[in-house]
């Protein structure tokens, strides 16, 4: 049981990072608290396993609409008129390429973070709704933990969970590490 | 800064169910399975108290109580001689034990806060037929509204 510790140890953790203050922060928090065990290791990530950074890029929608005010006219009977703009390839390609590079930073920053303390990550960027596929990712990758953040604003009280880290709780098969924003000026 | 005194605390809600037992053995295995562990545990078992249990209101309640509290009462002891059992396999250093009386997703929220706990750790009980687990209340109370950084441990579902 307690013989060969070190690879009972061994983890794979995965930390699901998206635009939200919570997220880096539980990013930090995971790499504060789960990689302890050797303290002057140049690549702490040996001891631990595996680290693994997703993050997931919502779908883009094919056409825009504008939500607005109805147009009415005053002459004939009043009616709303929706307009549905089907975006040309090249908006959709700019979208995208502005998305990804939204995603990059995001993972850049993250990166960072987890070399500031000394911890090598792998990343991973999938399409689709944030809470499906990283959980779908979580059984795929058979990881040991999932990391979430709470909820990206902060000033609402801690009470309310975000819905990725609920469905992540509710739905993800292995053991979930929901990690709530500091205390701060909590009384 | 890293003193032997000012290790923060890990608390982990058990009851007496096998999904709890998998959850602190999980957390055994992963966080005290070396010597010197970044956390003290402190292992929280809520004794539910005979009036929640029982929920009658009728005439005989008065009479049933009784039987039910010492009921609850060697189910509780059982369930810390189990913990300090499944403990003794680990080389944990610090280490406590807590029986506390109360609903339990209270008794948990109030126990991390008390502890000042850097994580608290919850098995679930995954009830419900729906094709995924789902969270059981005490699991769902504690991930709201704990303070803290909360943990969710749950039993795999074998896959074959």
């Amino acid at each position: 049981m307690a013989d060969g510790g070190g690879e009972d140890k061994k983890m794979k953790v995965l930390v699901a990072v998206e635009e939200t203050e919570g997220s880096l922060y539980a990013l930090s928090w995971a790499l504060d608290n789960l990689f302890t065990s050797a303290s002057d290791v140049p690549d702490k990530t040996e001891s631990l396993g595996r680290l693994v950074l997703i993050h997931a890029q919502q779908p883009l929608q094919h056409f825009m609409h504008p939500v607005g005010p109805c147009m009415t006219d005053p002459h004939h009977r009043s009616f709303s008129v929706l307009f549905a703009v089907y975006a040309t390839s090249s908006v959709i390609d700019s979208v995208r390429r502005a998305q990804e590079q939204n995603s990059r930073n995001l993972l850049e920053r993250a990166t960072q973070v987890c070399r500031s303390k000394l911890v090598e990550a792998e990343m991973v960027i999938v399409d689709g709704d944030p809470k499906e596929m990283i959980c779908q990712f979580a059984e795929q990758m058979q990881a040991d933990l999932l990391v979430v953040g709470s909820r990206g604003l902060s000033k609402i009280r801690r009470a309310i969970l975000g819905s990725v880290s609920g469905y992540c709780a509710h739905h993800a098969t292995c053991p979930v590490l929901i990690v709530k924003p500091p205390k701060g000026n909590h009384p | 800064m890293a003193a032997e005194v000012g290790k923060p605390a890990m608390v982990v809600g058990i009851d007496d169910s096998e999904h709890s037992f998998y959850a602190l053995q999980w957390t055994l295995r992963r966080f005290f399975s070396v010597a010197d562990s970044a956390f003290k545990l402190v292992v929280v078992h809520s004794k539910p108290s005979p009036a929640s249990v029982v929920g009658l209101a009728g005439p005989g309640a008065a009479d049933v109580l009784p039987f039910v509290e010492s009921d609850l009462k060697k189910i509780a002891l059982l369930v810390i001689e189990k913990a300090k059992d499944l403990c003794s396999a680990f080389p944990v250093g610090d280490i406590q034990y807590e029986l506390v009386e109360g609903d339990p997703r209270n008794a948990l929220c109030d126990a991390a806060e008390k502890h000042q706990a850097e994580i608290l750790v919850v098995g679930s009980h995954g009830y419900g037929a729906i094709k995924r687990v789902v969270l059981g209340s005490v699991s769902d109370h504690c991930a709201h509204h704990a303070q803290c950084t909360v943990m969710i441990v749950k039993k795999p579902k074998p896959k074959h």
